[in-house]
């Protein structure tokens, strides 16, 4: 780790001046992906901002009765607020799903929309890896891969996107706040991340030296509704191997409404917009579920050890909405 | 006051539950390990490891380096100051990697290539980061693969032969009614206790120190003393605490770095191994491969047990995890035939492990059994039972003890065994699916020797000096116990010093053996002080028997246990193999299968 | 003009107010054990991984290896030195010791750290990954095994040691329960 300056700030436009008048800073938030990719030697800023005073820190319901959620709220308090878990139950247990209860008092909303890959490559400063320096390869392509991704990569980079929170805020069409110099902004959650094509190295399409400020979701009853189910290698505190965020809203054996979002499957928190349009309107069975997920995994490319994620992701649609669909005949 | 062993008299101490000694000092972080050891002056080395699999290091530019902030030097094969390792250690000869920076070769990614000294923790490892190493990088192999063609068999070592057999195997296996031939294979596995490897040097008046973490001092300042060339006496390394072992803290590249730079620099230095360099520098467990051939009669009893295992080592060390030789005092056949090969690849070298061979053995040896059990539709205990051999199925050497057929009836009593569904998946539990089935182990029961020294202290109390490891496992409360029972005193009357090479030879915490090698030793002085005190009566005030001063051994109260007793640095093991020791630690266990359903 | 590379800071660690010159690179756990020879609080991993560097900062676990130091500054920050009142072991301490809750002690002062916390978290009615349903119309979970294995699962204990940590947190919760009654009555 190399050193560095070091500024808290209590303002967003401090916060940005400060950021933009020099290339090599980095807003820091809770520090828990920032410090320990510095430790590895991936980020070497020059000066870091520490945004964990700003004003950004409170959940508030909208009059629509969505939610404005600032960008340093931590995890925990985003889990734990009333509104939170009466309105989108499936985001607070995204939340909780996460790291572990220590990490979560630290981590922020902003960050975690912005955290890093956990593929091994990628933090292995010693070897090669597209995301980290452009052009010198994806070794994980050809070597350990069992948890990249299956939709949405290239061959230039198969890396997952490793947030819960994310899987969430995708199934209910969440909207990204940001400021810069010129003013403020806004990036729906679909739009923020960035395909990967040639250019895993560029992930999100905030426009330079922005700070994201909060995250909107607009109101959405069918998230009352809603679950999310993580899949891990051991029973807690491990990053996804599969997760799926479900919201249903069944009426007479229809459904009304659905909102799918599938996460570690791909670069992004994935939003399963084929399997949504082919259920909407069609009935609320196991096979209904089975064939759309299957309608959404058609794009799937496996690579030779990551192949059982098609049939966890299928398995995850069908349970989930299937429990979904029993909580809403009980 | 005066007082005699007889006045307080509590027995039978030993096996009730109790707090352990140094409890207190654990929940309030008063316990002190390697890297929690302040010295004034003190410089931090952070290591450098190898980025490439196989070559030559080219170039080490240090002169970047050395301009940082607070960097203070950095020792690398060109500076080093040039060590010993021929020579023959507790548990066998060093492997090459305590040789730090002898020489440019580097034989698997992460090797040390330097260590780097400065005033902090943060400046050190910046420059760590900073030093550019250039190599010639060679073509290398790190593929493990069964049937490697590089595959071969090791010569036979203190732990067994790598071959051993018996009677024609492929011709009973053809005459057999019932065949199983599978291949098993198991992933390596790292030690990763939760301290990581640590060691704080320091030359005092004369003597070098090393605060360390590690599963038996003596071993370590021995190896210390002879790859610094130096008497025995002249090392001194204490390991108070230590955040678990599991086989992996012996002498490693750690200590040896740390010494030296404490000579470099003259002053204290503390090299402390981060997380990612635990994976190649202080061993693990090696792949395996196996390959396991059971042959059966119509009646279950074996007629061919064929057990074939292979391993990695490195390229500069061979270590074999032995995991073919359970089969050799597990089951009787008319055939046997069990071999351990290994080869030598461009990888870091393994080490023990946590039952090092037994572990990956069993488990093949036990599926192979229970896979067995179903083709000839016969009980899998009943199988086992079937081919209790009544003495080394190899060896012909009889048991001292073997209880294994009492421990699946016990088992199957309690698991309530003979009720069970055995077809899978049939019970649930909440999330999880419960299955039930079983295995036997079997593991060696040896013991070191040891020496231990027992002071009746003036107040009534006594004091028992004896260089133990404590790694998690209580043997300080054992021994705390065992002396207080021998004595026949309140157990908070004995205090137990220990892990300090200081307090003389003595077993490691390794094999199993530690807690019985040293209570041996200890059970011995303190029944020969009662009997002293018996004879003298009342303890003089000034304590009886005077309580030896550490460095100096003092005859009087000093006893010695096992064999043999004048040399300091006996070789492990002492004692023999797994089958001439029977089956003390056989046991029968329940397997509880289970998978998640959400 | 290059931006300073260390700091001033002041920060209050087990009720005493301390002011330390800081590397900004040094995280609070180095602060604390190479600047404070607090060393009770220990390095596992070092990136967040184990939790055997769990403190309280403002009374919220946190692990302190990710912590960098200068970002402490004004904060109260509580140790595992902290913990006892005196000699008096905390309820907490007091079932981990009683329990045997521990072997090599490695991990036990950032397991006792999470824990006093982790019953705090639970007194203010969090729900956590194994609570059923996190609607607050649910009420707040039992503190049931499930729940404390899942709220303490950010503390590895690599001897094995979690039949008896989950027992001691029951334990400390069930005297935690029993005093705010009877402080209630």
């Amino acid at each position: 780790m190399k050193e560095f300056g070091y500024q808290r700030v209590l303002e967003v436009s401090e916060a940005i001046s400060v950021l933009g008048a020099d290339p090599d800073a980095r807003f820091l938030g809770g520090g828990t992906n920032l410090v320990d990719l510095m430790k590895t030697g991936v980020e070497r800023p020059g000066h870091l901002v520490d945004v964990t005073e700003l004003p950004l820190d409170r959940v508030e319901v909208t009059p629509e009765g969505g939610l404005r959620i600032g960008a340093t709220v931590t995890n925990s308090d985003l889990a734990a607020h009333p509104e939170v878990r009466r309105r989108y139950p499936a985001l607070a247990q995204a939340v909780l799903a996460g790291a572990s209860g220590q990490l979560r008092n630290m981590a922020t909303v902003g960050g975690n929309l912005l955290q890093r890959t956990r593929c091994g490559y990628f933090t292995d400063v010693a070897g090669p890896c597209n995301k980290r320096l452009p052009g010198s390869g994806c070794p994980a392509i050809e070597g350990e891969h069992h948890n990249h991704a299956i939709l949405g990569a290239s061959e230039h980079c198969v890396a997952t996107h490793p947030s819960d929170m994310g899987v969430a805020l995708a199934a209910f069409d969440a909207v990204v706040r940001y400021e810069t110099a010129d003013g403020p902004g806004e990036l729906p959650l679909a739009d923020f991340y960035l395909p990967v094509g040639d250019t895993p190295h560029l992930e999100t399409a905030l426009p330079s030296g922005a700070l994201i400020t909060g995250v909107t979701l607009p109101p959405a009853p069918v998230a009352a509704h809603s679950r999310y189910r993580k899949v891990r290698e051991r029973a807690s505190y491990a990053f996804a191997i599969g997760s799926i965020a479900a919201a249903l809203d069944v009426r007479d054996g229809v459904v009304h409404e659905v909102r799918l979002a599938f996460g570690a499957v791909a670069s992004r928190p994935w939003r399963a917009l084929e399997a949504e349009r082919a259920l909407t309107g069609g009935p609320a069975t196991a096979e209904a579920f089975a064939a759309a997920a299957d309608a959404e995994l058609a794009a799937a490319e496996a690579l030779p050890h990551n192949g059982y994620k098609v049939p966890l992701m299928r398995n995850l649609v069908v349970a989930l909405l299937t429990e979904l669909t029993e909580e809403a005949t009980r | 006051m005066t007082t005699t062993t007889g006045a307080t008299t509590t027995t039978g101490a030993f096996g009730t539950a109790r707090t352990r000694v140094e409890g207190r000092e654990k929940v309030t972080g008063a316990a002190r390990y390697a890297g929690d050891i302040p010295l004034p002056d003190l410089a931090h080395g952070w290591m450098v490891l190898s980025t490439v699999a196989r070559g030559r290091i080219s170039s080490i530019e240090s002169e970047p380096v050395l301009a940082m902030p607070g960097v203070l030097a950095v020792i690398h094969h060109q500076n080093a100051p040039r060590v010993n390792l021929d020579y023959m250690g507790m548990i066998g000869k060093p492997d090459p990697i305590l040789g730090v920076f002898q020489n440019d070769r580097v034989p698997f990614m992460g090797w040390p290539v330097a260590l780097v000294l400065a005033e902090r923790p943060e400046q050190a490892r910046e420059a760590a980061e900073a030093l550019v190493v250039r190599y010639e990088q060679e073509p290398h192999d790190i593929g493990f693969t069964a049937g490697h063609p590089d595959m071969y068999t090791p010569p036979d070592s203190p732990f067994g032969p790598a071959v051993a057999s018996k009677g024609d195997v492929e011709a009973e296996l053809a005459a057999s009614t019932f065949v199983v031939d599978s291949e098993y294979t198991t992933p390596e596995e790292h030690h990763n206790p939760m301290e990581p490897h640590a060691a704080t040097a320091h030359w005092d008046g004369g003597r070098l120190e090393v605060f360390d973490s590690n599963q038996g001092s003596m071993m370590v300042a021995a190896e210390l003393a002879q790859i610094f060339s130096l008497d025995a006496e002249s090392v001194r390394v204490r390991s108070e605490h230590v955040g678990g072992g599991f086989g992996s803290k012996t002498t490693r590249p750690h200590q040896v770095a740390a010494a030296m730079a404490a000579t470099v620099l003259q002053r204290p230095v503390r090299v402390v191994m981060t997380r990612r360099q635990m994976f190649s520098t202080i061993g693990y467990r090696s792949p395996t491969a196996q390959r396991v051939r059971l042959g059966a009669d119509e009646s279950g009893r074996l007629r061919a047990l064929d057990h074939r295992s292979e391993c990695v080592t490195s390229t500069v060390h061979e270590f074999v995890e032995r995991s073919a030789s359970v089969g050799r005092v597990m089951y009787d056949a008319d055939a046997h035939y069990t071999s351990d090969r290994v080869v030598r690849l461009d990888v870091p070298t393994p080490t023990f492990m946590r039952a090092p061979g037994e572990a990956p053995g069993s488990f093949a040896l036990e599926c192979a059994l229970d896979e067995l059990a179903e083709k000839s539709g016969i009980d899998p205990i009943e199988l086992r039972v079937r081919n209790e051999p009544d003495r080394g199925p190899v060896s012909g050497l009889p048991f001292s003890s073997r209880n294994l057929v009492a421990c699946y009836e016990e088992g199957a009593r309690r698991f309530g065994w003979a009720d069970r569904d055995p077809r899978p998946g049939v019970r649930r539990e909440g999330r999880w699916l419960l299955g039930t089935g079983m295995a036997a182990a079997s593991f060696h029961s040896g013991a070191g020797p040891s020496t231990a020294a027992v002071t009746a202290e003036a107040d009534g109390t006594f004091t028992v000096r004896i260089n133990a490891a404590d790694i998690g496992t209580g043997a300080r409360t054992a021994i705390n116990l065992v002396a207080a029972d021998g004595l026949a005193v309140d157990p908070e009357r004995v205090r137990v010093v220990m892990a300090d090479s200081d307090l003389g030879p003595a077993m490691l915490a390794g094999g199993s053996m530690g807690t019985r090698s040293w209570a041996w030793a200890v059970a011995i002085a303190v029944s020969e002080l009662r009997e002293r005190l018996a004879l003298g009566g009342d303890i003089p005030p000034e304590g009886s028997p005077r309580a030896p001063t550490p460095p100096k051994p003092s005859a009087p109260s000093r006893k010695r246990s096992g064999t043999p007793s004048a040399r300091s640095s006996p070789r492990w093991p002492w004692t023999s193999p797994a089958e001439r020791s029977g089956c003390g630690g056989c046991s029968a266990s329940s397997r509880r299968a289970g998978s998640s359903t959400r | 003009m290059a931006p300073s590379t260390s700091s001033v800071i002041t920060l209050t660690i087990n009720g005493e107010k301390h002011t330390l010159p800081v590397d900004h690179r040094t995280t609070l756990l180095d602060a604390l054990r190479e600047q404070l020879d607090l060393t009770g609080t220990k390095k596992g991993c070092d990136q967040g991984q184990c939790g055997a560097c769990t403190v309280l900062i403002d009374g919220r676990r946190a692990v302190s290896c990710l912590q960098l130091a200068v970002a402490t500054e004004g904060r109260e920050v509580t140790t595992i030195e902290g913990v006892a009142e005196g000699d008096e072991l905390h309820p907490v301490q007091q079932a981990f010791l009683d329990l045997d809750g521990y072997q090599c002690g490695y991990c036990t002062p950032g397991q006792i750290c999470s824990a006093l916390a982790v019953l705090e978290e639970h007194a203010a009615g969090w729900p956590s990954a194994a609570t059923a349903d996190v609607r607050p119309e649910a009420g707040p979970p039992p503190l049931s095994p499930d729940e404390i294995r899942e709220r303490m699962s950010g503390n590895l204990c690599r001897c094995g040691a979690y039949v008896s940590i989950v027992q001691a947190v029951a334990r400390a919760a069930e005297a935690r329960t029993a005093g705010t009654e009877e402080a209630l009555a």
